[in-house]
């Protein structure tokens, strides 16, 4: 057929059936007829006026024909007593015709149960928006590559592996023998991540930078910058050469008012200048997930933002990220391949420094390699969780739609007597289903949507500021809609089909409703599935509870109450070391005087701050543990308050003191657990022993104090030294104070931003907060997981409430007869009541059983988040058991009472 | 009564003789000088309307009534109140047309 009879045959299908039937040929060859009248190649004018005049013919026939079937079938004999069977017919508009009554007749069965639409539509609202946030968590950080950046799946990422553990960083020696040696790589770019004071207007702003090879922006490609250019090869090489700065889309427009002429122009980094040579593209915000850089520097300046430090020529200090792209044509396992081939000879060439390192080609993602596992494990877990909510909720609807559909039993039976299609009758109850699912659906993908918007990621109190994009993107919004219209299927369909294979016969013939009996047990199975699905995930809910009660108890070794701190760095400020000195002393003399401040100290770090510096130390006493007498250990650099400020115990021995300078003996205070571990059952107090190895300076130790958490409340406590500030100096530092209680920290934290100001207005200021926040840090998962946790388990329980009350009820009504002559026969309301609650439990215990080894699965699985809670925690086993249990039988009560009141003679009379 | 121009036209085709559905098409178009192209579905439409109101019937080949045909052509004919009606229809027309031309003859004035 030609394109036109084919357009004018599907436009037919306009016409009702009858109609088609008798004039469909005659139509047909009428419109060839005229085609062919038109000849074989009519200008475009006229065969357009002809098809045009052709439908228009035909749009105007619609009504009148309609008219007439509608009329055909008041009259003529085929006219059906089940309206659903006017719409058997084919084609898309009778499907539409039959869809929109379809909705328009579940829509007024909804208005007639309201109070089942709200809750049905909140709970799919909560389950599905739940899922779809966490969904594009797992999106943003493990499923999307950052935008403008070019083919992702050619980069690799680069780590070293040595004696089972994983770290990331590299030293610039390193990093060129792998640009020399690992062919497979076309380009190799290392970065490091580092703070920089820009001095706007005279004030000094926080900004994050990425210090880079010059071929970063080639390695990890992205558009041509915005303006100006990217660095240049010669850029990589000479320190302290190129003053030159690449600045993100953000900082220009937001520092800078998008000026266009910014090139050029000197900017004023940790008082150098620099000259902006380009801006980078808008979508590009670096390749790193939350870390998003405001300018990038060349790696060359390290030494000038770090007081001439020179870390580029060291082969043993790992500093550098890097990252490769890999040539066309080369494969994950010819890049690592090369990677092992150097890893063997850098072995055998620096047998001390990397002897047992190896180096691992990792697939690039915007979460380093080193996080992909717990942050995907984390995120893993809290997804299974949510998922059982939404399971949870489906699983409670398609009860309550079975409850409708047995409800209707007779209804249903006499129209499948008369005729009526099952498929037509299947289609009506599931088109009200996935009506409600649709509704639930869109709230929730909306709710997702806003509860995102809602979490204060750039608040969180990191070291570094984090920004998180989460916006939804078009694979968020499908998996929502998908999850949507899977489950509002797969939940809809089932009972729908269930309530359509009625025996007719048996509901027609009387009284008992005896059809369905697969259908109850189908139900009384969801709700025991629900039981076992609420008890997993209040389980979870109460496991996260617990922890962070322990986390309340936790001694993390000092007491972050009414403590606030500010945290400087002097080297971006221009200072050197003596005029440092001085600062430092002005801001503990200026802070000391106030009246607020109960006393002040200064650190390199603070506990729980994810950044405690690690070094070796060396005694010829630990060459009995170690060969080379050489031991690890975290620590500190504080002044003399710093233990009396954070409220850290002093066990054994003195505080430093201001005589602990430059010139008198060197000093150390060594933690409880650096004691136990390395001078078990002997007096700490006079030990000498000396920093880095056998060369290094000597110290003596003088104080024993308590344990402190380094990063997290779940870590187990450390060996660990504090050195007095006076003898080692750091240009950045934390100022830490702790504030007269009920100082309050609306109050504390700009009183010590305004003095610290006061001191030296130039002063960037890079965080002041209090340490109360700070710390909570560390409990970060578990709080969010209890937060999340907690409402949704409220929410399972009561829905799995719904659903033994459902069918308890419903069992009472079907059983009524049997209850009725039990009665009469002497049956005491006692033996009644037990005859249900039995009931109940029966199909509650599956449930309970198979949740149980559910949920303690799912302990095991989140144990490392538990803070040492095992997953037979006795309280919050025992509080779930006595919730769920406390629920199946509220539900079974009230129905069970009616039971009992059942009229004996009444129900009998029935029959 | 003041019937559709579709259906006069239709009518007066089939009073020339019983006539499928292409025939009559053609036969209107013929007789309006080629002015009125009855587009099918109009023209099916109509003859359905005017079998439901009785004005015409099924015919076969020849002309023997024979409702619901399955022949490749369904045969109109005229049935003798569509005979009437369309008679009834010429005269409003004629008459009509007498009184217009008298009044465009007289210049407008009555």
């Amino acid at each position: 057929m030609s394109p036109g009879g084919r357009y004018y045959a599907r436009l037919l299908h306009l016409l009702p059936r009858d109609f088609r039937a008798r004039r469909g040929a005659d139509l047909m060859s009428a419109f060839q007829e005229m085609r062919v009248d038109l000849g074989p190649q009519p200008p475009f004018l006229r065969l357009s006026g002809f098809y045009f005049g052709l439908t228009l013919d035909l749009l105007r026939r619609v009504r009148p024909e309609r008219a007439r079937a509608r009329r055909g079938e008041w009259s003529g004999p085929r006219s059906s007593p089940d309206p659903s069977r006017r719409f058997r017919g084919r084609g898309p508009k009778r499907l539409l015709d039959t869809l929109a009554t379809d909705v328009r007749l579940a829509c007024r069965s909804l208005a007639k149960r309201p109070l089942f639409l709200v809750v049905a539509t909140l709970s799919l609202t909560l389950g599905i928006g739940v899922n779809t946030a966490i969904f594009s968590l797992v999106d943003t950080a493990l499923l999307r590559s950052p935008s403008g950046i070019g083919d992702p799946s050619r980069l690799v990422e680069l780590t070293q592996a040595a004696d089972g553990r994983g770290f990331e960083t590299f030293s610039y020696p390193d990093v060129l023998d792998i640009r020399r040696e690992v062919t497979p790589l076309r380009q190799v770019s290392a970065m490091d991540l580092q703070p920089l004071s820009l001095i706007r207007d005279g004030e000094g702003v926080a900004v994050l930078s990425f210090l880079v090879s010059a071929n970063y922006f080639q390695t990890v490609e992205t558009g041509p910058p915005l303006l100006g250019r990217y660095f240049l090869p010669n850029e990589d090489v000479g320190a302290d050469q190129h003053f030159v700065v690449v600045l993100s889309h953000r900082l220009w427009q937001e520092q800078f008012g998008e000026d266009p002429g910014i090139v050029g122009r000197t900017v004023e980094l940790n008082r150098h200048s620099f000259t902006v040579v380009g801006v980078a593209p808008a979508d590009f915000k670096g390749h790193l997930l939350a870390y998003e850089p405001d300018l990038f520097l060349p790696l060359m300046q390290f030494p000038v933002l770090n007081q001439g430090v020179n870390r580029l020529e060291s082969r043993r200090s790992g500093w550098l990220l890097v990252w490769g792209r890999m040539e066309e044509g080369a494969t994950i396992e010819e890049t690592q391949a090369a990677l092992s081939a150097l890893s063997g000879r850098l072995a055998q060439d620096f047998p001390e420094s990397h002897g047992r390192r190896r180096l691992l080609a990792n697939r690039f993602s915007a979460v380093p390699a080193v996080f992909r596992a717990p942050v995907a494990g984390f995120l893993g877990a809290l997804w299974a969780l949510v998922f059982l909510v939404l399971l949870i909720t489906c699983s409670n609807l398609a009860g309550v739609t079975m409850a409708r559909a047995q409800e209707r039993e007779r209804e249903i039976a006499i129209r499948l007597s008369l005729g009526s299609g099952r498929l037509a009758l299947t289609r009506q109850l599931m088109v009200e289903v996935l009506l409600v699912f649709v509704l639930g659906g869109t709230l929730g993908i909306l709710a997702a949507r806003w509860g995102l918007g809602l979490i204060p990621f750039a608040d969180l109190p990191a070291p570094i500021p984090l920004h998180l994009d989460l916006t939804p993107d078009a694979r968020v919004l499908s998996f929502g809609l998908g999850l949507t219209l899977l489950t509002g299927i797969a939940f809809g369909l089932f009972p729908a089909l269930q309530a359509t294979r009625v025996g007719v016969a048996s509901v027609l013939k009387g009284g008992a409703l005896g059809g369905g009996r697969g259908a109850g047990r189908l139900r009384r199975g969801l709700v025991s599935a629900q039981i076992g699905l609420s008890l997993v995930l209040v389980l979870s809910a109460g496991l996260f509870l617990r922890s962070l009660q322990r986390a309340g108890e936790i001694d993390v070794g000092f007491d972050p109450e009414d403590v606030y701190l500010a945290r400087l760095d002097l080297s971006m400020e221009g200072y050197t070391e003596e005029e440092g000195r001085e600062l430092q002393g002005r801001i503990l003399e200026t802070l000391t005087g106030d009246g607020w401040v109960e006393s002040v100290a200064l650190s390199a770090d603070l506990p729980m701050d994810m950044g405690m510096r690690r070094t070796v130390f060396y005694s010829d006493e630990w060459r009995s543990m170690e060969e080379d007498g050489i031991v690890g250990a975290q620590f500190d650099v504080v002044s003399p308050d710093y233990f009396r400020t954070l409220g850290i115990r002093l066990y054994e021995g003195r505080h430093f003191r201001d005589s602990d300078g430059l010139d008198a003996e060197g000093v150390a205070i060594a933690s409880e657990t650096f004691v136990r571990r390395f001078w078990p059952d002997q007096d700490p107090l006079g030990k000498v022993f000396q920093l880095y190895d056998a060369e290094g300076p000597s110290v003596r130790v003088v104080g024993v104090v308590a344990d402190v958490k380094p990063a997290l409340v779940t870590d187990a406590a450390t060996p660990f030294l504090y050195f007095p500030m006076a003898q080692l100096y750091r240009s950045a530092f934390y100022v830490s104070l702790r504030a007269t209680p009920g100082t309050g920290t609306s109050s504390a934290v700009p009183a010590l931003r305004r003095r610290l100001l006061e001191i030296d207005p130039k002063l960037t200021l890079h965080l002041v907060s209090g340490m109360a926040s700070y710390t909570q840090a560390g409990i970060l998962p578990q709080r969010a997981a209890a937060w999340i946790t907690t409402p949704l388990a409220f929410l399972a329980l009561i829905l799995s409430g719904v659903g033994v009350y459902g069918v308890v009820a419903q069992a009472v009504v079907r059983r009524r007869k049997e209850i009725g002559i039990r009665m009469a026969l002497g049956a005491e309301g006692r033996s009644v009541f037990s005859l249900v609650l039995t009931g109940a439990c029966r199909m509650a215990l599956p449930g309970l059983v198979l949740g149980g080894i559910g949920a303690v699965a799912l302990a095991m699985v989140l144990r490392s988040f538990l803070l040492g809670l095992g997953p037979w925690d006795p309280a919050a086993f025992a509080g779930v058991m006595a919730a769920i249990s406390g629920i199946v039988l509220v539900a079974t009560f009230v129905p069970a009472r009616q039971a009992i009141r059942v009229d004996a003679a009444e129900t009998l009379r029935g029959e | 009564m003041a019937l559709k121009k579709h259906w006069f036209h239709i009518l007066l085709a089939l009073a020339q003789g019983p006539a499928h559905g292409a025939e009559v098409r053609r036969r209107v178009r013929k007789n309006t000088g080629g002015s009125l192209e009855v587009y099918p579905a109009m023209l099916y439409g109509s003859l359905e309307d005017l079998l439901e109101r009785g004005l015409i019937r099924e015919v076969d080949e020849k002309g023997v009534r024979s409702p619901g045909a399955t022949a490749r052509y369904r045969y109109h004919d005229l049935t003798s109140e569509g005979r009437a009606v369309l008679g009834a229809e010429a005269e409003e027309y004629r008459t009509m047309s007498d009184i217009a031309r008298g009044l465009l003859a007289s210049g407008g004035e009555t």
